[in-house]
């Protein structure tokens, strides 16, 4: 017998209320598929409240950005996607830098391969494949790293099996980084490098704890996608075509 | 911790179970059965129209208006409806990245939802882009498990709710998943996670002893099970005594119908989850008997329409 609750106060509180004790007698599930085969049709109410949102965002969503040449797929050590994102977000931060933080400049930029969603597709970029490719609402932040940091965050790429890199160039070699150079030269750990990246990865996403280490930050409020889109634009309206490469900047060195 | 039959047994009273056995209430038992009917959703990140008639999976299927259309029906058949959302309702198409959760919210405000457990991917913007959000919200969040003491959520994140249809009242905690490493630091800010057994134990404990409530439902962000030792919603239905239904998210797992569970009291719990995106909603009927007459459950009445 499955009692589900006693009216405990009921000897006081006259029987009367003993009456709000209920017992599961027998229960029924069923899991519906809202599909084609439902029959109801849409809530007119909730279309009605549905409506202007999503014109407001499907006038955005659908405006072409720029044109690509082929798709790119993302993939390790290095691939056409996580170097050309990478590369961007490179080129991207150093045009806000010389705008807003001329004293700086971004030697190495890092987009972590599981933050890009989808591949690029061949031809049309769209608003809407941003948001595909970059959901969540990371920002851009500036972190300065000594030499010996910037090392050992590299090893920590190489243990990963390589991620998105822009500006640097390594071999992998037992899980680790060997001849690491940036800006074509090799790492000097006696001085400082500056790196972009997400606020995600900045704050220790991926096991990249290391970056705690950073000896200066700039958080600059910027969403990733939003650079992503701005930097799309002006392709687009540059007239220049998307094409992606890999050019060995991570490479197995056996 | 008690079971069922020693809280019984410690309340005592050779009076009271007199009384249950010969109650002057039989005589007011019907017969007839009160049926409630709870319905639910997880995971359903933002998707506020159908699936794209393009995407390689589920295309035209899901959507809220649908969704709204079929609960809309089900309350013009059933007097005892209760609508809830186990988390992750945020995140996963532009609605949420242009608007915030305003859209998904009001929606669910339309759709006469009740209570909503919160899922990681509700903390995107934040604590604070929760919080902005709660004002589009007709509907309570309920969780049992975040301690939002030192936060801006303090005080407006319920650790239970109690309804009442028909005269059965139905307790309703929130448990979340570990927010560490999952969500960032910046979003949670001083927000405590809590042992989500321990503070599930406590909250029926209290719902069925002190409240006595006749249904104690989990809403469950923790996800449906894990190979590791987890904690999970399969676990919170076996490691708890009072607990009869436990409504899960996060893993985006799709049952096809709802796994009983054996809990610490050796009765059967159901646990439910619904897979992502608005695909399905999960229906569970319950039929209610007034206390008194002799009857034994019978989980062979389980069945899937
Ligand atoms: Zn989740």
């Amino acid at each position: 017998m499955r009692i589900y609750r006693f009216g405990i106060a009921i000897p006081l509180l006259l029987a009367f209320l003993a009456c709000t004790t209920y017992r599961i007698e027998k229960s029924e599930t069923a899991n519906i598929r809202l599909d084609s085969l439902v029959t109801a049709p849409s809530s007119a109410s909730v279309e009605a409240i549905i409506k202007p949102y999503r014109d407001k965002v499907n006038a955005d969503m659908t405006e072409v950005l720029c044109i690509s040449s082929e798709a790119m797929y993302g993939g390790r050590p290095e691939s056409p996607l996580t170097n050309y994102c990478a590369d961007l977000t490179l080129e991207e931060a150093n045009r806000f830098c010389t705008a807003k933080h001329p004293e700086i400049k971004m030697d190495v930029s890092m987009i972590n391969r599981g933050g890009l969603r989808i591949p690029l597709p061949k031809g049309e970029i769209k608003t809407m494949t941003m948001f595909e490719l970059m959901p969540f609402e990371n920002e851009i932040v500036f972190l300065k790293l000594k030499g010996e940091v910037m090392l050992e965050f590299i090893n920590h790429l190489a243990a990963r099996g390589g991620e998105g890199v822009g500006g640097l160039r390594f071999g992998i070699k037992e899980n680790k980084a060997i001849q690491p150079e940036i800006g074509g030269k090799p790492l000097d750990t006696t001085r400082s490098y500056w790196l972009v990246t997400s606020d995600y990865i900045a704050n220790g996403g991926d096991g990249s704890e290391i970056l705690s280490k950073s000896s200066e930050r700039i958080d600059t409020g910027i969403k990733a996608r939003d650079m992503f889109i701005q930097y799309f634009k002006r392709m687009g309206k540059e007239g220049k075509t998307v094409t992606a490469k890999t050019d060995g900047r991570i490479y197995d060195a056996k | 911790m008690q079971n069922r039959r020693t809280f019984i047994r410690s309340l005592g009273a050779g009076t009271l179970g007199a009384f249950v056995l010969n109650s002057p209430m039989q005589a007011f038992a019907k017969s007839e059965l009160i049926q409630l009917t709870i319905l639910h959703t997880n995971d359903f990140h933002s998707h506020i129209d159908p699936f794209p008639k393009d995407a390689p999976r589920n295309a035209g299927e899901g959507g809220m208006a649908k969704r709204a259309a079929m609960i809309d029906q089900i309350r013009k058949e059933q007097k005892n409806v209760l609508v809830f959302d186990a988390g992750d309702i945020f995140q996963g198409t532009p609605y949420f990245n242009y608007y915030k959760g305003e859209l998904e919210l009001k929606l669910m405000t339309e759709m006469g939802y009740d209570a909503a457990a919160i899922g990681n991917h509700d903390l995107d913007n934040g604590l604070e882009g929760l919080d902005a959000q709660l004002k589009n919200a007709g509907f309570p969040f309920i969780n049992s498990n975040y301690d939002f003491t030192e936060t801006i959520l303090e005080g407006k994140i319920l650790p239970y709710k109690i309804f009442k249809k028909q005269g059965i009242t139905i307790g309703v905690y929130g448990l979340g998943i570990e927010l560490d490493g999952l969500v960032s630091k910046a979003n949670y800010g001083k927000t405590k996670y809590l042992d989500p057994l321990e503070q599930a134990l406590r909250m029926e404990k209290f719902l069925r002893e002190e409240k006595k409530t006749d249904l104690i439902v989990c809403l469950s962000h923790l996800g449906y099970a894990y190979k590791e030792d987890k904690i999970s919603d399969v676990k919170i239905a076996a490691e708890t005594f009072h607990t009869d239904l436990v409504i899960g998210g996060h893993t985006h797992t799709f049952l096809k119908k709802p796994e009983l569970i054996t809990n610490k009291s050796g009765q059967q719990v159901l646990v439910n989850q619904v897979g992502f995106g608005g695909l399905i909603l999960g229906r569970i009927d319950y039929f209610f008997e007034k206390e008194g007459k002799k009857h034994t459950r019978n989980n062979d009445n389980l069945s899937i329409k």
